[in-house]
């Protein structure tokens, strides 16, 4: 065998030498290209360090987690999550304008990945007052604190309280008139406990949504839902911008447990504009467990 | 080729320093660095456009410690950025063919892992580009991509 001229590039240390080189550049362009982001004040920045949100479960008995939630949420800033290093939008977290916090059944359901404007973070993890104007391209339940508090409260029966907001949503009021939650708007999916999903499916307040494939969805699935695998919204996000939702929250789920397509999808909802959006986490086996009826065939 | 050549990374990525002998000349290592150095840039290219897509991703595989998953997400498509570009200019195209198959061995891990957890999301390997979700094709598709991988940092014959 002719020996090739040696190269002593190509030897074992200066390989690696060479190899780590490269990986370094790439990580001083990555930081790079997001510092410059963030200085732009860029959405598509990622903060420094990721942070566990706490965002509020919608459970029937712990209203207030949903109230907090939506203070987090709501807004018109694209800085509604966390970012560069801010406070993150924790929906536990106690202000002065927020006597309430929710004490119980908050738990790390949506993570951090999301972005803001710089200097921005903060006002939304304030209670101040949602802008007027945000409130009133989707509605007015989010127009006030108070209006968030209520909309996220279980609607009594009587409907009673400083219900001036929540009421003039659509969500808001059928969730009163079914005394079922009203979804409050967000910027990021809420998680939703059974007794939430169950009471929204009863009432027929919401559109619910199988994120599972069309074959799994055939085999079982929440009765009513409509079958949207993530996988055909990940191809085609127009299908999330097109769904009609008849002015009623979204639901969505999958298998739970570890099944993330239901938040997949419940993300892309709220990127295509939807604004109540929640998922099941317990999914179709929670349902199941419950005793609850579920439907077969590829009709909802 | 002499054992001093043959020696270090020259040969280790994969057992078959023979098959390198034999059948990889240097057209053949070309391609391959070619081919996963495209594949890279492609992956890379879909990541750096959404990162907060990304990001949650890197989430959903649950291995890394929270606190470094943006970093993770901010800097990985980049290193995979520079190593396609090594591999397709042909500048330290072999070192960029090592990192390149570090890559590859880390992301089959990855899905390996996720996949054996039973975890069911969308690999966000090519991020916006591929709707892929884990499993054992997803597995399979990284373990080619691994031994391309090693074939591209092969020392050719010739």
């Amino acid at each position: 065998m002719s020996p090739s001229p040696p190269d002593p590039r190509d030897r074992g240390p200066r390989l690696v030498r060479d190899a780590a080189l490269i990986a370094v550049v790439g990580i001083g362009l990555g930081l790079t290209y997001n510092h410059a982001m963030l200085l732009a004040g860029d959405d598509r920045a990622l903060t420094w360090v990721a942070k566990e949100r706490t965002t509020g479960v919608l459970d029937l008995a712990t209203p207030a987690a949903a109230g907090d939630a939506t203070t987090a949420a709501t807004g018109s800033a694209p800085a509604t999550s966390a970012s560069g290093g801010t406070q993150t939008t924790a929906p536990a977290t106690s202000t002065a304008a927020n006597p309430a916090p929710a004490a119980t059944g908050t738990r790390p359901a949506t993570h951090d990945s999301t972005h803001a404007k710089k200097g921005t973070a903060k006002k939304s993890t304030t209670t101040k007052p949602a802008p007027t104007s945000a409130a009133t391209a989707h509605g007015p339940a989010e127009t006030s604190e108070g209006g968030a508090k209520t909309a996220a409260t279980p609607a009594s029966p009587a409907g009673g309280g400083p219900s001036n907001a929540a009421a003039t949503s659509t969500g808001a009021a059928a969730g009163a008139a079914a005394n079922v939650p009203a979804i409050p708007d967000t910027r990021e999916p809420l998680e939703a406990n059974y007794s939430v999903i169950k009471a929204l499916h009863d009432a027929d307040a919401a559109v619910f949504l199988d994120a599972r494939s069309a074959e799994e969805y055939a085999a079982g699935h929440i009765p009513g839902a409509i079958s949207m695998p993530f996988d055909d919204v990940f191809k085609k996000p127009e299908l999330a911008k097109n769904l009609d939702d008849k002015g009623k929250p979204i639901v969505t789920y999958c298998d739970g447990g570890d099944c993330e397509l239901s938040k997949d999808l419940a993300f892309s909802l709220i990127d295509s504009g939807h604004k109540k959006v929640v998922f099941f986490k317990d999914g179709l086996p929670g349902w199941k467990s419950a005793g609850n009826p579920v439907s077969t065939g590829s009709q909802p | 080729m002499s054992g001093t050549e043959a020696g270090g990374l020259a040969s280790a990525p994969v057992a078959a320093s023979g098959v390198s002998r034999i059948a990889l000349t240097r057209p053949m290592v070309r391609i391959a660095q070619l081919v996963i150095g495209v594949i890279l840039l492609w992956a890379s290219l879909g990541k750096i456009g959404d990162m907060s897509e990304f990001a949650r991703e890197v989430h959903n595989f649950h291995l890394s410690p929270l606190w470094a998953e943006h970093l993770i997400a901010m800097t990985l498509p980049w290193v995979e950025l520079t190593a396609g570009l090594a591999l397709v200019t042909g500048l330290r195209a072999r070192a960029g063919a090592v990192l390149a198959l570090a890559l590859m061995v880390l992301f089959t891990i990855a899905v390996g892992a996720a996949w054996a957890r039973g975890l069911d999301f969308r690999c966000g390997c090519f991020g916006k580009a591929s709707a892929a979700t884990i499993g054992p094709a997803k597995f399979v598709e990284n373990v080619g991509f691994a031994l391309l991988a090693a074939i591209a940092a092969l020392r050719p014959r010739g």
